[in-house]
């Protein structure tokens, strides 16, 4: 019963690291129509630049992550009124764009010297060394840890009740889908992109600093839990925010019972978010295919 | 009841046809025809001396390793190129390559001789490119990048990982064949089969395959209408941008011989997308020229700065690919379209 609470709370907060990232790019997705690549390497270079602050320079740590959360603002505007303006109206090449970014962005993390991001660095946190026992659990979780899946919790609901109850956000999704109608009702485009941009890029600045705390700061890991995060947003179709912290939860829940139960399978714990893909991919195919059906029947 | 009485009203206008046709592809005056002769004739001998004698004209800014690993990161981005013929994004590129090295691993055990290695490797990779299709019909845009990018992540961690490790797990290093021996020799065999994958590139675009594939590219609900299978035509672009790839993945295990299981990070396959768009989606000259751009120079540079360019690559690969999208969103391509035509003396 212990070995099966660990498994789950380890799956859980593996679930609330790819949530938290995926999240993000669902938030630009469903009001930009663009898929933002560039989250991950944005969140490192801003994680970066907080780090460089509070380590080297000896800044607060609340003052150090507030400059660095104000980077990730001012780059994303930067972004948008520099790129993503220029690009109107070609969601193809701003999903490139943000690609370039992307590479632009690790560039810039490898070429400062003093950061030394050829290794994982670690980003101080206040919590640092706290940690609370699960009964029955036998096992420890951090305050560092709790702080993110109370962070996914807020992020989870914050952006639901932004998109789905303030005018904000029913503003961000009109524009996302129909423009031309969007400004005939009174809601200027030129006035929420630049919002959508710094609020992308301050989340996935966010995401790096709470979770630099539990891993290490580097290039690598975070990206390569970015990429997983794709393909989480990929089961909530990129657009819904429930099903994709469901499809986050499960993807870490699986890793993490394959990891505990069968330690013996090599490669199955990296597989499972192909392996989830393939079977959305059949139950969306099957979908269709009964509702064309179903239509079909109606009409007959 | 003639031709013309079935002709939508707008067609059957008295305008003279002629002013319909951009005035870029109308025949050009006498004096200009010979110019733009002139200066094809004097391109294509350029092209031919560079060809003949690139590892030993560049000698002076470092070894032919450079220009190798260049042409083998043009094949990788050309592949990716391909896909855009049909409108997707593939971002498995990298792992294709990876296929390459271990099927060339896989064939040299078996002694199978070299000149049937290249044949076996480019067909060996149709499995896999069929796998990467199966999505494509399912799945478009975003979505079809997406899957491409789980596939690539899957064969990094759980099979490049177990298969190579990160030491480039071989048994023995990969085996240089004896017509191979040195780096300049590898140039002029991987040089050669790039030229090739290039003519076949170009004819294919040029024939009534390329033609359909450019009108599945601009509508797959006409192109299906009018009768064609939009499948058919996914798989077999897919498939050949596999085999590029694969093949690409060949050549990188003969010039390296001891590849690491994190030279094929998903990662490098974005960057390697983005390097297709810095050349132009879809151009088959732009797309070598961004790969010997972003493979070669780094290289060059790396060896005149004595290692200090290191780490600098991914930056200004991430500059220049931001600037061409902005200003030049067709990338090298369009820039060598507008250099022959203003060299050829036309105004567009």
């Amino acid at each position: 019963m212990a070995k099966l609470l660990q498994t789950l709370i380890i799956g859980v907060t593996s679930g609330a690291f790819y949530s938290l990232i995926a999240l993000g790019m669902v938030l630009v997705y469903r009001t930009t129509g663009v898929l933002n690549l560039a989250h991950g390497g944005i969140g490192v270079l801003c994680g970066f630049v907080a780090w460089d602050l509070i380590t080297l320079r000896h800044f607060p740590y609340y003052l150090g992550v507030t400059v660095g959360l104000a980077f990730a603002v001012l780059l994303g505007l930067t972004f948008e009124r520099l790129v993503i303006r220029r690009l109107a109206g070609r969601p193809d090449l701003q999903t490139v764009s943000t690609l370039a970014l992307f590479i632009f962005a690790q560039g810039f993390v490898f070429i400062v010297p003093w950061w030394g991001n050829t290794w994982g660095q670690v980003f101080p946190s206040p919590l640092v060394g706290k940690k609370v026992t699960i009964p029955g659990a036998q096992y420890s979780i951090t305050y560092d840890q709790i702080l993110l899946l109370i962070a996914t919790g807020a992020v989870f609901y914050g952006l639901n009740h932004l998109l789905r109850r303030t005018r904000l956000g029913m503003g961000m999704r009109a524009v996302s889908d129909d423009g031309v109608a969007a400004r005939l009702m009174g809601v200027q485009p030129k006035l929420v992109s630049p919002v959508v941009w710094s609020m992308a890029f301050a989340l996935s600045g966010l995401t790096t600093m709470l979770l630099a705390p539990i891993l290490f700061l580097d290039n690598q890991s975070l990206t390569g839990l970015t990429l997983k995060a794709v393909a989480v947003s990929f089961i909530g179709g990129l657009i819904s925010l429930p099903l994709t912290v469901f499809g986050a939860l499960l993807l870490g829940g699986l890793e993490a019972f394959t990891q505990v139960y069968q330690p013996t399978a090599k490669g199955l714990a990296d597989a499972w978010p192909f392996i989830l893909l393939v079977v959305v991919m059949v139950v969306r195919v099957a979908r269709q295919r009964n509702a064309f059906e179903d239509k079909a029947v109606v009409r007959a | 009841m003639s031709v013309t009485e079935l002709r939508p009203a707008a067609e059957v206008s008295d305008a003279p046809v002629v002013e319909r046709i951009p005035t870029a592809m109308l025949p050009l005056p006498r004096p200009l025809r010979f110019r733009a002769a002139a200066v094809r004739t004097a391109g294509l001998l350029a092209f031919a001396y560079l060809f003949l004698t690139l590892p030993r004209t560049l000698s002076f800014a470092g070894p032919a390793y450079a220009i190798d690993f260049g042409l083998i990161v043009a094949l990788a981005v050309l592949s990716a190129s391909v896909v855009a013929w049909v409108g997707e994004i593939s971002l498995a590129t990298l792992a294709q390559m990876g296929m390459g090295v271990v099927m060339l691993n896989t064939l040299q055990n078996h002694g199978v001789p070299f000149a049937l290695v290249l044949v076996i490797v480019a067909l060996s990779s149709i499995p896999v490119s069929l796998l990467i299709g199966f999505f494509a019909l399912r799945l478009r845009g975003v979505n079809f990048a997406i899957a491409t990018l789980a596939f690539a992540y899957l064969a990094q961690k759980s099979f490049f990982q177990s298969y190579l490790g990160a030491e480039g797990g071989f048994e023995k290093p990969i085996a240089r064949p004896s017509i191979v021996s040195s780096d300049t020799r590898l140039y002029y065999l991987i040089a050669g089969f790039t030229l090739l994958v290039a003519v076949a590139c170009y004819l294919i675009r040029k024939s009534w395959i390329g033609t359909r594939i450019d009108a599945l590219r601009d509508s797959e609900m006409a192109f299906a209408v009018l009768g064609h299978s939009p499948g058919r035509y996914k798989l077999f672009t897919i498939c050949l941008a596999g085999m590029i790839a694969t093949v690409a993945g060949t050549f990188y295990g003969i010039l390296q011989q001891v590849v690491p299981a994190n030279y094929f990070n998903p990662i490098l396959a974005i960057a390697y997308f983005a390097y297709a768009v810095v050349g132009g989606l879809g151009s088959i000259g732009g797309a070598i020229a961004a790969g010997l751009v972003f493979g070669a120079v780094p290289k060059y540079l790396d060896a005149a700065s004595q290692g200090r360019f290191v780490g600098y690559d991914q930056f200004f690969a991430g500059l220049v690919a931001l600037c061409v999208i902005l200003i030049i969103p067709g990338g090298l391509a369009e820039i060598g379209q507008r250099l022959r035509r203003r060299a050829e003396g036309r105004t567009r």
